[in-house]
Order: structure tokens, then C-alpha cells, then sequence
């Protein structure tokens, strides 16, 4: 049984022992690649005292250590490469590269740890990006508010349909028409005066940004109206909602998805959920997982039941304190390999974010690997 | 190899003749276009006793009223129409909706569909080809998602063959570039005040010259608002740079753009695209072009089917010269001077912040100019400005450089002026301009 519309029904219901032998292929061919052309993944795996013909299966690649964010900055710091020294194509193939996702406000870490991309890469993240947007039920013509900074490729580069000269993006993919907003705090009022006019599907945004939303949207005291207002400047303000009976319903979105970036993470369960679904009258909440560092983007579908994450991509792991893989259900450290990108993937990164997996074939048919948040 | 490509485009150096008939070619289509499509323009031109077919000439484009941003929010407000009537394709057809940045009054919304998208990028091609970005270049911009500039321009960078470094916009954040130097861009796309305040954040938090990290960078495209050449000069200096810093100057409405060449001597817009007239602001008289005059820039949009501007009336204050350029191209240029809402009465003289800028740029202790002039009265007998000096002078010395600056400005604009010294967090700043006047009087 298959619920709901699936965007690469090969892939996304690809039976488990063939994914397993697809992405062992792909860990493969990229363990080779790094170990071809990047200094920096090449002294790991020297260090490990390993070589990726040694590697042949998903339980082989433990022999690898773990990479954290310090490991990469280090690099960053000792080689006085921009990128580390994880490069693993020539620079002139680069099309972006992506700051890294710091809150921006909050002091800064010392080093930035820089993410790049080529043009398949931009293809793969896409590709991707997609079916999560298919899997939450995005529909081709939607009108999809989206509100993340300027610097996130979420935004500008992933989705809006601006890239559908020669490079794909998810709104041209699925023919989404897009409006664009920001993340940070004066640009709430803009948010809710575009989106009572053009009464969008969709909105992307992140847990504090739906909060501070809801704040504005609703009155002090029951029954009383409500005014939003922005201050531009000194002199000039106005307003964008005046003593209306208004509410986040008023809106009226199907569908919120909560981003879940590195600097906010987040996770909606079931009573988040119906209390999203209460005050907005959304008919679903998603929470999609953002580690743009390694290009991992993950969500849940219409089950609920764990975040998805594209085997065909990425292996996943869960570790224990010492490092050791647990099995499935065991809660531990996320850590995350990226197999299809060819800029700066990182081999076995431990994120310090708290998860589980489980394998069983999702109620939606999809039979990729689930993992849980445990924040 | 063959010899470099001067021009993106060759229609750049389009003989004036031909250019004048596709752009009344052009005209005569898009009037007869929004009359037929939008209900806005339809009742405009009907008000206005005016039927496409009486447009025939450019001359007689001015037979039909410029309108402004109040026109397009009164409409809105009448209508319940987000777009005002303006939108001449179903919403289904846009790709994205862009607010504009709400600096004067609620935000109005522009659209890209499409070929009207695929037009900008074009168009942003021939800005950044002309301003020395070439293939392999690394690019490092500042981008507010929403902002209308940020598509097309990403766009070009991917058609151009460059490799970009996105990033947040805030001067606050400005330790963010201290950060990124790293990247060692070759072009930089970015807006003048927070140049300032990414220079401020690099000497407090390195204790280095902005050269030290930026340099290198060959080309500097800066928007947000004119300004005179010593800054430039200076900007050239503090950042290193090895090319040249060109100004930008664009309006959502309409999304028309003017760069600089390497000319420096006003920004090239693309006439096939866009019709730009200037109009007396007292009289709304149009001023012919080359008269050495300034007046509002009036444009109208030759290309854009989903939501053509024609004759929208920017309330920014333009030279507008169409004599070839040294260049080689054809197309004429704009001269930026300011904002009409920003004009000024001081002893029965006008004044613009610009002329102000100019004359304090020559002191070498307010080259970058960061100042706001407080309007306290309709007509004001003297200048009140409050201003930021380099941060080397030292106090004592403040009030001889006040006088100094004063005597010149008496001198130049022939008005008396008082300026109090404040740091930049004293200056008004909306989404990292200064406003250049602070109204007071609307308090």
C-alpha cells in the first residue's frame, strides 16, 4: 500500500536488499574519490591506517573515525585552505559556496567551516529536496511562502525557480510559484501582509519564526481585534493588519513545514503537532531536518513516524558514546556520510544531534531508513 | 582564443537610429498591450482620453499621466487587488512574488514570470560583463531573500560562469565578512553603507585594514544610493581594490537597472528594454535629454508582459544623457543625484543630501559621507546635519573640522549649516541605508 504521491517511485520504494547494494555502489565510488583528490580525507584515512579498496560494505566503513565540526575547523586553521582541504574537485568547478549555518546574530565560532557545490551536486540536492517536497504534499502550482535567510541555498538556490536556465531547483521542478521571504524579526509583518493577500499553500519556516507569527496574529485579550504594525524608520511605519478580526487561520495554509537548521533544531511531535494544526488549521505539520553542511535534508511523510532519509545519498549511522554503531532503535549520535556530492562531502560527520533509526518499511511504502530526533 | 568579447550583447552598440525605432516599435506594443490587459491601465488611459493607437510617438506618450507608488496603493486599497490591476497574466503564470522593500510606505509587489525573468538575467549579463565579470570569477554578494535584484542577478552569475558566495545582509553581521574573506572573491556585489560597516567590523575585530583581507578583489558593484568619485576613490583604497567600484542604480517597479562602465561617467540602462524620460518635479514637464538638467526618472517598460510599468514615475532625481558614451555603447545613461522626497528648502534654495556629499567627501575626515540632514521645518533658514567622522580624528579637533566643513558649504551652496558629530548608530538607518533627511516636522 503506497499513500500519497511519490516523486521517484524507483528509488523511494526501491526494495531494500537492491538500496542496500545502490548504496554501497555509491559509498564506494565516492570513498575512492575522496581519497583521490582531497589531502584532507586522504590523512584520515591514513590516520585510520585504511584504504578504500578495504572498504567494501556499509559495516566496513566504521574502520573510518568520526569527523566532527572541530575536526573540520582544525583543518581549516592548520592548512589555510578556505576549504580545509576537502576539496575534492578543482575550484573552477565550483558554482556556490555556502557559508556555514551560524544563527546571524550570535558570536561567531572562530573558523568557518564552508560547504561547496558543483553543478551536479546543485542536480543531486534538488533531486532530493523534491521528493521531500512531493512526500509533504506540496502540489505543482502551489503557492509556497518561504521564509529562511538569505545565505541559506534552501532558499535561493534549491528552490526558488530563478536556476531553470540549465539548473534545476524545486520550484521549477514542481512548478511552484514562490514567495520569498526572510527569517529575521522585522520581517514578520512583511510576512503576514503577503500572505493575506496572496493566501499561499505552503510555508517553510522554523519553529520561532512560526511562534513569533502566531504572537503577532493574536489578540491580547480574547475577542479583541488586531493591528500589526512596522516601524521602518524613526518616522515611517505602517500598518499591514488594522483592527481586523484576524487570526493565523485567517491566512489559511495547508500545509507548515518547520525547518530544522543546525543553529535551531527542533522537532515536532504529535502534540506540537495538533496544536500547529488547532491554531493555524493546517491540515499537516512536517518537520524537515536542514545539515546544509553536508547537503542532508530529511522529513517525515504523512505517517509521522521518523524523519526519512535517502539511502540512495547518504548513509546514516547512530553511534554510542565511544563511538560504536548501536542497532536499530538504540538511541545515540547521529552521523551522517554523504555519498553523492562531489565538492566537499564529509565522510562519516557526527553532528552531535541525539537520534535513533529504525529500517521497517515506512506505512507510506517508502522503504529508506527513518531516523528519530531525540532533542 | 579569439579576441575578448567587448560587449555581452551586440544590440549594446545598437546605432542610436535603430534603437530609437525598436524602442517605439516596442512602445507602440506594450501600450496597446496593458490597455487590452490590465484593468488599472485600461482605466487610466480611458481617464486620460487616451487610445493606444494615439501613441505613435514618444512624444505622444506623454499625453498619458505618469503614475506613482500612492497611485498603485490607493488602487489597491480600492480594489482589494494585491497587484492593483497591473497583473496582466494569471497568477499561475508567475514564478515569484517579490514585495519591494517598503522603505517609503507599505510594500507594493512585482512579479516575475518567466521571460520576464529570463529578460533580467540578460540584462544583468550586459551590467556584469560591463563592469569586468568574467567566467571563473569568484563572486561574493549580499542578498535579502525577497529582494527583487536577488533572482536575475543570481541567474547571471550562473550563466556568466561564476562561482558565488552568498550572504546576510545585516551591518551588524558585518563580522560575518571578517569570517569570509577566505573566499578571496574577484567581484563583489554589495551595498555601500554595509561596505562601511564590514570596514568597521574588520578594524575592530582584527585590528587589521580592510585591505589586508579584501584585497585583491578586482571588481565592487555598489547599490543603495549614488555617490560622488573621491568615495570612490577611497572605497578603491580601503578595500584594495585593483579594478574599479561601479555604482548601480535599479527600482523594483519596472525592475529597470543602470550600471556604470568603466567610463565612469553615469549608468547605462538598456533602451531596448526600457524608455526613460525626465520630468520637471514642478512643473512635471518632460526635460529633454543632454540638457544638463535633473529631474524625476519616468519609466516605461518595453518588455514586460506580466506587468508592464508605463510611464511610472520612480521619485528619483536623474540626469539623463543619451550622447555616445566613450564606452562604445549606444544606450544612455543615468546620472543619480537623489531622492525627491529628500529635496530640501533653505533659504529659499533647493538642496539635495548629494550636493551636501559632495562637498563633505573633499575632507578627507568625512570622505565616506555618513550624515543625515534633519528637516525641521518645511522652509529652514539653516542646514542641521548630524554627522560621523573618521574614527582617527580626534575630539578635540571636532569642532574646527565642523566650522571648516560649515564655511565650505556657505561657500559652495550658499547656505549656513550646523553639524553635530555623532557615532553611526546615531544615523537613521533603514535596512542598512541612511535616510539622507530626517523628516522631523511629521513627528
Amino acid at each position: 500500500m503506497i499513500m500519497g504521491l511519490v516523486f521517484n517511485p524507483k528509488v523511494e520504494l526501491m526494495p531494500k536488499e537492491e538500496l542496500r547494494k545502490l548504496q554501497e555502489r555509491r559509498l564506494r565510488a565516492q570513498l575512492r574519490r575522496v581519497y583521490e583528490h582531497s589531502t584532507f580525507h586522504r590523512q584520515r584515512f591514513k590516520d585510520a591506517g585504511v584504504t578504500p579498496e578495504e572498504i567494501r560494505s556499509i559495516e566496513d566503513l566504521r574502520k573510518l573515525p568520526l569527523v566532527t565540526r572541530e575536526d573540520l575547523q582544525r583543518a581549516v586553521k592548520d592548512s589555510g585552505d578556505f576549504y580545509g582541504g576537502r576539496l575534492c574537485v578543482p575550484a573552477d568547478r565550483l558554482i556556490l559556496t555556502i557559508s556555514p549555518p551560524e544563527w546571524p546574530f550570535t558570536p561567531l565560532e572562530d573558523v568557518p567551516v564552508v560547504t561547496a557545490l558543483t553543478v551536479a551536486d546543485q542536480k543531486e540536492v534538488v533531486e532530493l529536496l523534491t521528493r521531500i517536497w512531493v512526500m509533504e504534499g506540496v502540489s505543482p502550482k502551489d503557492l509556497v511562502q518561504l521564509q529562511c535567510w538569505g545565505w541559506e541555498p534552501f532558499g535561493f538556490a534549491f528552490s526558488f525557480p530563478s536556476h531553470t536556465f540549465g539548473l534545476a531547483s524545486v520550484g521549477g521542478v514542481l512548478g511552484c510559484r514562490i514567495i520569498p521571504q526572510e527569517l529575521f524579526v522585522p520581517d514578520v509583518p512583511r510576512t503576514i501582509h503577503m500572505g493575506r493577500f496572496f493566501k499561499p499553500d505552503v510555508l517553510f519556516t522554523t519553529e520561532t519564526a512560526l511562534a513569533t507569527l502566531e504572537s503577532y496574529l493574536t489578540p491580547v485579550r480574547e475577542g479583541e481585534k488586531v493591528t500589526v504594525e512596522v516601524a521602518v524608520s524613526e518616522t515611517t511605519s505602517f500598518k499591514v493588519v488594522k483592527e481586523e478580526e484576524f487570526s493565523p487561520r485567517s491566512i489559511g495554509y495547508r500545509i507548515i513545514v518547520l525547518r530544522a537548521p543546525l543553529y535551531e533544531l527542533s522537532y515536532v511531535d504529535e502534540e506540537k503537532r495538533n496544536r500547529i494544526k488547532e491554531v493555524w488549521g493546517v491540515e499537516n505539520v512536517f518537520t524537515l531536518l536542514d545539515i546544509q553542511d553536508n547537503l542532508f535534508y530529511a522529513s517525515d511523510c504523512a505517517e509521522h513516524c521518523g524523519l526519512h532519509v535517502w539511502e540512495d545519498a547518504f548513509v546514516v549511522e547512530v553511534v554510542d558514546e565511544s563511538g560504536e554503531c548501536v542497532s536499530a532503535g538504540e538511541r545515540g549520535d547521529l552521523v551522517i556520510t554523504n555519498i553523492f556530492a562531489e565538492a566537499t562531502p564529509i565522510i562519516r560527520y557526527k553532528t552531535g544531534i541525539a537520534a535513533s533509526f529504525e529500517d521497517e518499511r515506512c506505512g507510506c511504502g517508502r522503504t529508506h531508513r527513518r531516523i528519530f530526533l531525540h532533542l | 582564443m579569439g579576441e575578448e568579447r567587448a560587449y555581452w550583447n551586440a544590440i549594446e552598440k545598437l546605432p542610436r537610429t535603430e534603437l530609437e525605432e525598436l524602442k517605439l516599435k516596442r512602445l507602440r506594443a506594450i501600450v496597446r498591450y496593458a490597455y487590452y490587459n490590465s484593468p488599472f491601465y485600461h482605466r487610466w488611459f480611458e481617464e486620460a482620453g487616451v487610445k493606444p493607437d494615439d501613441i505613435r510617438s514618444f512624444k505622444d506618450l506623454e499625453r498619458i499621466p505618469v503614475f506613482r507608488k500612492d497611485d498603485i496603493r490607493a488602487e489597491r486599497d480600492k480594489t482589494g487587488d494585491p497587484f492593483a490591476g497591473l497583473l496582466c497574466v494569471p497568477l499561475d503564470e508567475v514564478l515569484l512574488i517579490n514585495p519591494s522593500t517598503g522603505t517609503t510606505g507599505i510594500p507594493t509587489f512585482v512579479t516575475y514570470a518567466e521571460t520576464e525573468l529570463k529578460i533580467c538575467a540578460e540584462m544583468m549579463c550586459r551590467h556584469f560583463w560591463m563592469t569586468d565579470a568574467r567566467p571563473g570569477d569568484k563572486a561574493l554578494t549580499i542578498q535579502l531573500n525577497w529582494h527583487w535584484l536577488g533572482p536575475p542577478s543570481i541567474t547571471a552569475y550562473r550563466r556568466l560562469g561564476m562561482h558565488l558566495l552568498v550572504d546576510f545582509v545585516h551591518p551588524i553581521t558585518a563580522e560575518r565578512y571578517v569570517w569570509l574573506a577566505g573566499f578571496k572573491p574577484d567581484f563583489m556585489f554589495m551595498d555601500q553603507p554595509l561596505l562601511m560597516a564590514i570596514r568597521d567590523e574588520i578594524r575592530e575585530h582584527t585590528g587589521k585594514e580592510p585591505h589586508e583581507l579584501y584585497g585583491g578583489v578586482r571588481n565592487l558593484v555598489c547599490a543603495g544610493e549614488s555617490f560622488p568619485p573621491k568615495f570612490k576613490e577611497h572605497l578603491m583604497q580601503e578595500f584594495g581594490i585593483t579594478g574599479g567600484v561601479y555604482d548601480l542604480y535599479g527600482c523594483s517597479e519596472s525592475h529597470i537597472v543602470a550600471v556604470e562602465c568603466s567610463e565612469h561617467n553615469g549608468n547605462h540602462f538598456w533602451e531596448d528594454m526600457f524608455h526613460v524620460e525626465i520630468l520637471d518635479p514642478d512643473s512635471g514637464e518632460v526635460i529633454p535629454p543632454d540638457s544638463g538638467e535633473s529631474g524625476e526618472v519616468v519609466v516605461t517598460n518595453l518588455f514586460a508582459r506580466d506587468m508592464p510599468f508605463i510611464r511610472y514615475g520612480t521619485e528619483d532625481v536623474a540626469y539623463l544623457e543619451t550622447e555616445r558614451c566613450g564606452c562604445g555603447r549606444t544606450h544612455a545613461r543615468l546620472i543619480p543625484r537623489d531622492r525627491i522626497s529628500w529635496r530640501i528648502k533653505i533659504s529659499g534654495k533647493e538642496i539635495y543630501p548629494i550636493d551636501v556629499r559632495r562637498i563633505v567627501e573633499e575632507f578627507p575626515e568625512t570622505v565616506e559621507g555618513a550624515f543625515t540632514i534633519r528637516k525641521y521645518a518645511e522652509e529652514m533658514p539653516k542646514l542641521k546635519i548630524d554627522m560621523r567622522h573618521e574614527p582617527w580624528v580626534r575630539p578635540e579637533d571636532e569642532e574646527a573640522l565642523a566650522r571648516r566643513i560649515c564655511e565650505r558649504i556657505k561657500e559652495k551652496l550658499g547656505v549656513e549649516a550646523e553639524i553635530r558629530w555623532v557615532s553611526f548608530s546615531g544615523l537613521p538607518v533603514i535596512f542598512h541605508k541612511i535616510e539622507r533627511v530626517l523628516d522631523e516636522t511629521k513627528r
